[in-house]
This record gives structure tokens, sequence and C-alpha cells, in this order.
């Protein structure tokens, strides 16, 4: 690991001040993806801004039709989470199957959305689920929120507060665990609220998280999971590596969409 | 360097660090607590689980800083003089390890579901154990020592 | 000793190192400091292949803090013309293991090694050593390594003539294949494919050396034999042996791949050239790319059988690679794979092929689990030509005592029948299966080990015991240990103490390999308890006045016996202890033995499968394990390793690969990305033992830890034929191969 600044933050403000006044400064979150970035040398951040000490970033609540979830709070904590297992079932069931339960301890969703890997599970949920992505400063749709490989429409020093989830009717995630590292080989959400069904796909696309457009329509209103099963993908963009070929993702996407739209019955 | 202070096995501890120094060489190399295994590198294998406020976390994942103002616990702290602690007596009992490399991760690891799932099944100990590897036992016995373990916590 | 009477024998005791283990308290290699001790870290080549023209290692040697920079130059160099015989290595090939000489032959061949006050700036003193390459066309396939054009490793191994990738054969033949094929009355012939796998140890390899002024070396470290750690260290350093001490660390597991050294020879030089103590730990990464893992393979078998079941005739032909530098594992395919059956024409024939890889090393019946997948699936394949059960077949089959194997010898007594008879007969192969369930059966067999082993057996002034032996425990052996003392002694098992010796305070022990450790081991300790026993009935004779012969040992208690029984009271283990200064002085006793007998093992594996066709995943759903152990001294310790060993089958079929990237390098060189079991993916591994006594050990042992990992490969792959009518030739069997499979399956219908 190079060496670095490390600062504890006490405050949004504090926070964005102190990464902002650095000369490459990165948030550090529940560190479950930048830590071992580090130790592998891949980033060389001057500073790191701790934001754990800001309590304010922590919480669930739910309001009207929405569920809002405070960018600090941890996979294990969503994935316990009274008001989103009520509300949400399929968002706590996404939170309690990511990584292994100590990733789960320490992970967080604002960690994990500003970082978009492209085989990370939350990015599904957001584009599924139609959410939004609140941050210091501005509401992005979780639709123009995903721009490419490890790519957001964060700015410097913007800092993810909260993610809202609208209701969704219903709603499931399904993936096919990396059998080593347990990421998302392929994962697939399937929502349907208030009328529009999505199908958000992550792990699949060098790109990161996407909709199927294919699957969508193959799903329809009723989440047709053996429509949803038929649907040839195109493997053309898809991830091609030592894990799986572009093409068994491709296949993954359909069956994954399937199994998905089945759980969410 | 800053100084970092936290509660390792109910001490308080203190010690200047380099902010890159992870959780596990602060344990194993200031403290000297080599209970703590490390095997992997990159957050798989669970050698190095330890509990950070009562919540399992591998300590290879986590910077010592991270820690501040916390209360770790590593695999030395859990027996109480010469009684181990239910979980640690479930392994020896029930020979839940060959080469041992691995139990320290396991124990803190399988404590933790025992807290959050005090009547866990065969499979919520395997899925829980996700993040364990073990190479020698092919985790026959690990899942019943913690299954024995489990149910002496609740004892 | 082999009745139920036993007290301790078969009992399932708590293991003496429990305690430690289970509160962080054990050492292992990588948790010895010492005041003073500096880091030392391995420069590692970036190149598959390249001849090194020079390394100037000036820079590194002036930045501040390090204390030494080494090269090949300062290891003992060994011609590679002439082979120097240590144990199964040749030292002319370690020499260059340990550190690159002429060539750098892989991707993380170590060509220099530092070490310096922190492990930073021995980090970067590696970046500060310059290295003239020169490189090289590499090649890491075994199809591309024996083409006639293919980059040579090493001018000097000739084959046929002429430099070749193939170091060395072997080749078993008994009667006439040919002969046998014509009596054939099915035929069959199939290739096979398996990948390099690892050991995966979760403790990367880890020693600490100090060298002191005068030059005695002490070395901690974590192996699978602290005497082989002494002898390879002496050798690549000359140091003689009688100025090392080897420390044996706990060792967090080892299955083979610890039973050379990579670290010890290095900081051995650095210490000393440094003057003060050298630790090195190795990553993850680096155990990966340049510890050895098992040969990847290439084969193809022929059987033919008649229809009443006999089978003729067999002929194998194994390819395996070696690695780098020559050694791969060709006598355990050839000489296993043929060796559960009696079949009266048999020909097996292994390449030993080296390649740009890192040099493999021993993994669990080294070859055996290759030799055996081919067999095994040909055995099914031949069983459905002719309509029968794949394990009637086996039992007809079965070699038996008298029964000459292919590799040699003639059996002794063996149970290989009864694992097949115990399969039969289980419930396992009643319960029905579902669709897309399958169930496969497959059979193995390992050689086992004997050879040298020490032990010393001391009773303590207050009339307890500790029993000092030479072996690493990796699996529990300590626990095996203090169970045959204890009965010998006929004392609570709690009373033992069992110890690892280092090399300087018990004598010569071979290594923690082979299978060997509770057989060899055992009849060390046997050996040295009855010297002790001896002496006791000795000294009570002395208090009574009585002939030694008219004493018995019994219970913990030297009585009278004979026309005296009844005269004395009996005396105990601990009044004895507390009057040895008037009998004779300290009670205790040693044994060295080079012991034999050690006898084969065999088991039969049955495996359920369901495959999920959408995506290609097996899931191994019910395994059960039938094995000859001999005599279960400690049944926990010998279920856990018929347990271990079919997980690492079960890795090895359906998922665990060495995959390369088009520079040469390995392209999953962790935990991230080499996918073994984790606790999810396995059911409980069921295990049936199989008691038929070794008649040539005390307590009827036989080797039990590497036979467990032969059978699964074939049975995983038997059972996905039966589930899905789908025959697979290469390995792993993972989702991706399985799903393609499926498709072409559905293509042709």
């Amino acid at each position: 690991m190079y060496d670095f600044k490390y600062q504890l933050a006490n405050s949004q403000d504090d926070a964005v001040s102190a990464q902002s006044s650095a000369e490459d400064g990165s948030f550090l979150a529940g560190g479950m993806t930048l830590i071992p970035t580090l130790k592998q040398r891949l980033a060389q951040p001057s500073d790191l801004v701790d934001l754990s000490g800001i309590s304010d970033l922590i919480g669930v609540s739910a309001e009207g039709d929405s569920v809002t979830i405070g960018s600090m709070t941890t996979h294990a904590e969503v994935a316990s989470s009274e008001i989103v297992s009520s509300k949400i079932p399929a968002l706590a069931a996404l939170a309690g199957n990511i990584g292994d339960p100590q990733v789960r301890n320490r992970g967080t969703i604002g960690g994990s959305i500003a970082n978009n890997d492209p085989a990370a599970d939350y990015p599904a949920a957001c584009v599924a689920l139609n959410a939004t992505i609140i941050t210091n400063n501005r509401k992005i749709p979780a639709d123009n929120f995903f721009t490419g490989l490890f790519e957001t429409a964060l700015e410097d020093g913007e800092l993810i507060t909260a993610v809202t989830f609208p209701i969704p009717d219903k709603a499931a995630y399904a993936k096919f665990p990396n059998p080593a590292s347990r990421y998302a080989i392929v994962g697939v959400m399937v929502a349907h609220t208030g009328g529009e069904t999505r199908a958000a796909v992550t792990g699949a696309s060098d790109s990161g998280v996407f909709r199927s457009s294919e699957i969508e329509n193959a799903l329809g209103d009723n989440l047709d999971s053996s429509a949803a099963k038929a649907v040839s993908i195109s493997a053309d963009g898809l991830n091609n590596d030592i894990h799986a070929s572009s093409e068994y993702r491709a296949h993954l996407v359909s069956i994954m969409a399937s199994r998905a739209a089945t759980a969410a019955g | 360097m800053p100084t970092v202070s936290m509660t390792v096995n109910g001490e308080s501890v203190s010690s200047e660090v380099e902010p890159r120094t992870l959780l596990v060489q602060y344990l194993r190399e200031n403290l000297g607590l080599t209970g703590t295994h490390v095997g992997c590198d990159t957050s798989q294998c669970g050698a190095c689980v330890v509990h950070v406020n009562g919540k399992s976390a591998k300590s290879c994942t986590m910077l010592a800083v991270q820690a501040e103002g916390s209360e770790v616990s590593t695999i030395e702290g859990l027996a109480d003089g010469d009684t181990l602690h239910p979980m640690q007596e479930a392994f020896r009992e029930n020979h839940g390890l060959q080469c041992g490399f691995c139990t320290p991760g396991m124990v803190m690891s399988a404590i933790d579901l025992v807290q959050t799932n005090s009547d866990p099944s065969e499979h919520d100990v395997r899925e829980w154990l996700e993040g364990n590897l073990c190479r020698c036992t092919g985790y026959h016995n690990i899942v019943k020592s913690i299954l024995a373990g489990a149910k002496a916590m609740q004892g | 000793m082999n009745d139920a009477n036993n007290k301790w024998i078969g009992k399932r005791t708590i293991r003496p190192d429990g305690a430690d283990k289970v509160t962080g308290q054990a050492t292992f290699g990588a948790d010895t400091t010492m005041p003073g001790m500096i880091w030392g870290k391995v420069l590692r080549s970036p190149h598959a292949h390249a001849n090194i023209r020079s390394i100037d290692t000036s820079k590194a040697e002036s930045l501040p803090g390090v204390k030494a920079v080494i090269t090949s130059a300062d290891v003992t160099n060994y011609s590679p013309e002439k082979s120097v015989i240590l144990g199964i290595q040749d030292m002319r090939w370690m020499t260059r293991n340990v550190m690159a000489r002429e060539k750098a032959l892989f991707h993380g061949h170590p060509v220099a090694a530092v070490a310096a006050t922190s492990q930073k700036i021995a980090d970067q003193a590696c970046k500060l050593i310059e290295v003239d390459y020169e490189v090289l066309p590499w090649v890491v396939e075994i199809d591309d390594a024996i083409k006639s054009d293919a980059p040579i490793l090493h001018e000097f191994i000739e084959f046929e003539g002429k430099p070749s990738n193939i170091a060395g054969t072997l080749e078993h033949k008994k009667g006439d294949v040919q002969t046998g094929f014509e009596e054939a009355d099915v035929i069959v012939e199939r290739s096979f494919t398996t990948r390099p796998v690892h050991q995966g140890y979760i403790e990367p390899h880890a020693c600490l050396v100090s060298v002191s002024a005068d030059g005695r070396a002490t070395i901690w470290s974590s192996s699978q034999g602290q005497f082989m750690v002494r002898a390879m260290t002496s050798m690549l350093t000359d140091i003689p042996q009688s100025s090392i001490r080897a420390i044996p660390a706990e060792i967090g597991g080892g299955f083979g791949g610890k039973t050379i050294v990579y670290l010890e020879p290095l900081a051995t030089i650095l210490s000393k050239k440094s003057g003060r103590p050298v630790k090195m730990v190795m990553s993850r990464e680096e155990v990966m790319r340049a510890s050895g893992p098992t040969s990847g393979s290439k084969s193809t078998v022929k059987m033919g059988i008649k229809k009443d079941g006999s089978i003729v005739a067999a002929q194998g032909t194994y390819y395996l690679q070696a690695g780098a530098l020559p050694g791969s594992p060709i006598r355990g395919a050839v000489g296993c794979a043929f060796a559960p059956y009696d079949i009266p024409n048999v020909h097996a024939l292994g390449y030993d092929v080296v390649s740009n890889r890192s040099k493999v090393a021993a993994y669990r019946a080294p070859g055996a689990p290759i030799g055996a997948f081919a067999v095994e699936c040909v055995i099914d394949e031949i069983s459905e030509a002719i309509g029968m059960d794949p394990l009637e077949v086996r039992l007809k089959n079965a070699a038996k005592e008298g029964t000459q194997a292919a590799h040699g010898p003639v059996y002794p007594r063996i149970g290989y029948y009864e694992t097949v008879e115990a399969a039969l007969s289980h419930p396992h192969r009643e319960i029905p299966l579902g669709k897309f369930q399958g169930r496969g059966v497959a059979s193995g067999f390992w050689f086992n080990a004997g050879g040298e082993s020490s032990s010393q057996v001391n009773i303590t002034e207050d009339g307890n015991v500790v029993v000092t032996t030479g072996h690493p425990d990796i699996g529990g052996s300590r626990a095996s240990i203090a169970n045959i003392t204890a009965e010998l002694l006929g004392i609570d098992y709690k009373r033992v103490s069992v110890l690892i010796g280092d090399t300087a305070t018990i004598g010569y022990s071979n290594l923690t390999g082979g299978s060997r450790v509770l057989f060899a081991s055992g009849m060390a300790v046997t050996d040295s308890t009855e010297k002790v026993i001896v002496s006791l009935k000795e000294r009570a004779a002395k208090i009574w006045d009585i002939d030694p012969e008219a004493v018995d040992w019994e219970d913990g208690y030297a009585r009278p016996a004979g026309a005296n029984a009844g005269m004395f009271d009996p005396l105990s283990l601990e009044e004895l202890a507390e009057r040895a200064t008037e009998t004779g002085g300290p009670i205790g006793a040693g044994s060295q033995l080079n012991t034999a007998g050690a006898e084969g093992g065999f088991a039969t594996h049955m495996c359920d499968v369901e495959v999920d066709i959408d995506l290609g995943i097996v899931r191994i759903i019910r395994y059960t394990s039938f094995q000859d152990v001999g005599r279960a001294v400690h049944p926990s310790y010998v279920e856990g390793q018929l347990q271990g060993g079919a997980a690492q089958g079960i890795g090895w079929a359906l998922n665990e690969e060495y995959i390369y990237d088009s520079e040469g390098r390995v392209d999953n060189p962790g935990f991230l990305d080499y996918r073994m079991p984790v606790c999810s993916d396995l059911p409980m591994l069921d295990t049936v033992m199989i008691e038929v006594p070794n008649p040539k050990h005390p307590q009827g042992v036989r080797g039990v830890g590497e036979v467990p990992l032969v059978p699964p490969l074939a049975a995983i792959r038997n059972a996905i034929y039966d589930a899905l009518g789908i025959r697979f030739y290469g390995l792993p069997m993972s989702p991706p191969v399985v799903l393609e499979a499926l498709e072409q399956g559905e293509a042709a219908e």
C-alpha cells in the first residue's frame, strides 16, 4: 500500500472540505473494495477521508411509497432492517447475499454504488428499482448515475448521502456468484413498479450495470419467467474473462432474469 | 504518524501507526496477537476475522485507524481465564480442526453467527461461512462444532 | 492391541494441541519474532522464460536500511549434469528452484532476494535490482512442450537423442497387453486431461532464520519436516547439518506442498550476510505463482473386458507437467492407476514433461488422482458396455492378498475388496435419485510409506509421560500418539504430553508425507514405550527383589505375577517415578527406526450429484467414502482425512485450475480467482472406515491421508454421466464447460 493521509470526518461538510482540499482525496466508506484496491497498489490517493463518523449518513426510513437508506448503512443493516424487509424484501435479500458476512458487516450501500464495480449487486437494485441517489448537492436518478466501468455521475467532492428506493409492487434479485470471489458473475434484478417493468443486469457487461430491454419486454407486466428464459441475449460487449465467456454470461442473463421473475412471484 | 486508540480484548491500547497499517498488522506486529492469521491478502480466507464492536470483520481489509475508539476482540480474548469460550470448547471437543490455521477466524465468525442467529441450521452455518476457507476438514467437523457451540452458547 | 477392550486406541480423545489452536496460542510459521529481526523479500522474474545475462544489485545494496542482497551466486551450485539425490528430490533442481541460476524458468521464479530493516525498504530494494534478461520463447502446455519445434527449457535434457522437454519416463509392465486385448469382448480407449491444481494450504510459506556470528543457524519455519529443512538448507548453504537447528512451527496445512524448501535457504544466507535474524513470509500471490501446484496431465487409457466382467488387459499412457524443472509425479500416476485391480496384462507408461510453470510439488497421493481419473472413468464405460454394475466389475477384479500389482509388489492382506463390498451394501446406494441427479463410483490406491522415524518417551518425576516425535503434526497425529502411548502404559491419555521435537532434540525423522506419520512414528513410539515398560518392570522387581520376568505391567501398575502374584502391593507409575533415583535413575527410552511394511491403502467413493441444467452447475448432494484404514487409532482424525481429501477432490473435479494468460503468467494467483470449495459448496461428507489391520504394524495402522484424494475425480465424473448421459474427458467440469456440453447434446438431438 502506498502511504496516504487519513482523516476521520465528523460531518458531511467536514468530509467534503477535507476531500476537496486534498491533492487527490478519496472518501473511505466501508473500505471493502477500496482497501483491497489500495493493498494491490491499484490506487494512490493522497488522502482518505473516513465517513464512518458521520451519524446522519446511517439509517433506514420509509416515507410514502419509498424507502430511503443512508449511504453509510451497512449491507448487514439493510438486510436486517425491518423497514426494508417489509417494504422491499428483494432489497433486503440482495443485501443479505453480498459477499460474505464480514463484507456485509462493514460494506456500505454508498460505498458500493460510488465504486460501481461491474460485478457489484447494489447497482442492479438501484437501476431496477429506479432509485434516486442523493448527494450533498443534488438528486441523481439511478439511470443517469452509473456511467461506466467504475464510473459514476459523481463529481469530484460530491458525496452520496442516501439512496431512495420507490417501493415496487414486485421485485427479486437472482445472481450467479463467482465460486471464488463470490462477486456476481451475472446478477439480475427484476422489478415491477407502478406499471413499469425493469430488469437491471450486473456482472455481465464491461461497462457495468445495464437495463435489458429484451428481458423487460419479455417479462411484461406479469414478470413472465418463461418468456424471459427464452430471450436470447447477444454476447457482444459482455465480459469475457477466466471465469466465464461472454456467451456464457449472455446465457446467464436470461436464466437469472427468469429466476428472479419466478422469485418475484 | 497518527495515534490510534482502541480497546483490544478489554484493554486500552494506544500507538502511533502509519495510516496504511492494516488492523491485522497492528494486532500481530504491534500488539503481538498472532492468533489472528493472514492467509490470502485478498479478503477471501477469513483467517484474520476479529470482532470490531461485536461484529465480525476481516482485519486484513481494515485499517488500524478505522478501529479508532472501537472495541476489538481477537481469538486471544475469548477465553475467561482457563475456561474456554463455548465455541472454542466446541471446536476442541468436536475435532473441528486439523492444522488449526483457519480455526481462529472460524471461531470468531461462528460466534458472530450465533449472536445474530441463536439457533442456526446446518444450512445457515454453511452459508455464513462463505468468507472462511478451510482446506483440511471438508468443513464437516467445523459445521458440527458450530452447531454444538451454538447450543452451548445458549446453554 | 486391536480388540474392543482398548481403552484409548480407537477413542475420540481431545487433541493435545486443541486448546492452543482454539485460543490462538499455537505458533505458526509467521508468528515468531526476534530482537533485531529484519525482513527478507524475493525479487521474482517478470518473464516466463529468459536468460539472465547479469544482475546488478549495487543500487539496492546502497539503499539505507538494506542489510543484504543475494543472488544465485550465493546459493550452493550443483551441476545440472549430475543428480544429487536427497530423499525424493534432486538438489541440482532444488538449487535452481529456490533461485534462478542460468535462466529464469517461469514467471515468478526467484532471481534475487534482499533483507532490510522494514518490509517497505525490502520492497523498494527489490525494485532497485537491475536484471538484464534475454527474453526467450516460452511454453506452458504439454502438447506445445512436446512438439518438435518447442522452446527447449534445458539443453542438457535429452530424449531419444536430442534436446527435449521430456525429462524422463517410467514404465510398468505385467503380462502381455496385446494378447490380453485379443481376449477381450469389449475394448474402450479414451483420452483425458486434468489441469494443475494447488494444494491450497491456508498458511503461506514463512520462516525466521537467525545465523550467529560463529555460523550456527536456527530456523523457525512451517514445513512438513524439520529434518528436510535442515538437510536442504545445509546443502544449499554449505552450513553443516550439525550447525543448523530447524525448529518446526505449527503448520497451517501442507498436503505435500511443504515437503520442499522455498524460503529457508534464502533467509539463512541473508541472515548470514547481514548478521541479523531474517523473517520471510510469502504473500498468497507468491504462493500461487511460485510454489508447487500438482501437475496438469494428458493421458490415454485402454482397457479390455470379457462379457463375464473380467478385465483382461489395461494400458495407460500419461504425460505429466513437471513445471520448470524435472520431477513430476509419474510414479504415482502410472503406479497407482491400475493398482486396485488384479489384471493379468498391464502396461503403464509415464512421461515427465518440463514447461515454463512453477515446479510442481507433492500434492496428496502425488500423481495417483491423475492416474486413477482416467482408469476409473474407463471402467465406468466398460462396465456399461457389458451391462454390469460398475461396483460388481470392481469387486470381480479386485486385487487381494497375493495379487501381483503391475508396479511390482505382491500384496499382503489388503482391504480393497472390502471397500467395494461395503459400498455395494451401503444404504447410500438405495437412496432414490431425482431428475438431473446421478450417482457415480470410483476407487483409488496409494502406496503409503514407511521410513525413518524417531521417538523419545520419558517418564516425568511426578509419574506422567512426555513423548517427543520428529514429525510436524498437520492433521492431529499428536492425538493418535497420545492414544497409543496411553494404551500401552495403561494410563489416562491426559497424562501423556506429545511434543514435536526440533532437529537438535529428537533423532532423524523423515517427512510428514506419504501417509507415513502414524505408521512410522506409531512404531517408534510403541518401541520406546515398550522399552520404558521393561524398565518399569525391572524397577519394580528391584524394589520387590524378585525376577523382572515375574512382573506384569497392567493398567498403569507393576504387579507381581506368577509365583509372586499377590505378594506385594502393585506399584503405580507415580510411585515408580518417585523412586526412580534409587532404582536406576531417570526413566525413559528412545527409538530410531527405519520402518517397513506400510502397505498400500485403498478406497472406494460414492457420490451423488445434481446438475442445474440451466446453468451447468454441478452440486454434490451426497458423498460417502469407504476406505480400508487399517486401524483407526483416533477415528475423528481418520474421518477428517477422508473428508478433507474428498473436499479437495471435489474442488479439483469441478472448479479448480491454474489458468495462464497470453504472457505465460498465472492469471488467477489468489483466492479471489482460484476457486476452492467453500462451506456452502459441500454437503456433510460421510465416511465408512473399514478396519483391515495392517499385519505389519503393532497397532494395525495403515496410512490414510492420501488415498482420499484419489477416487473423487472419477466418482464425480461418473455421477455426472449418470445424471445427464454426458461423459466428460477433462477437468474441471465447471459450469461453463458443463453448460456447453449440455447445449451440444441438445443440438445433437
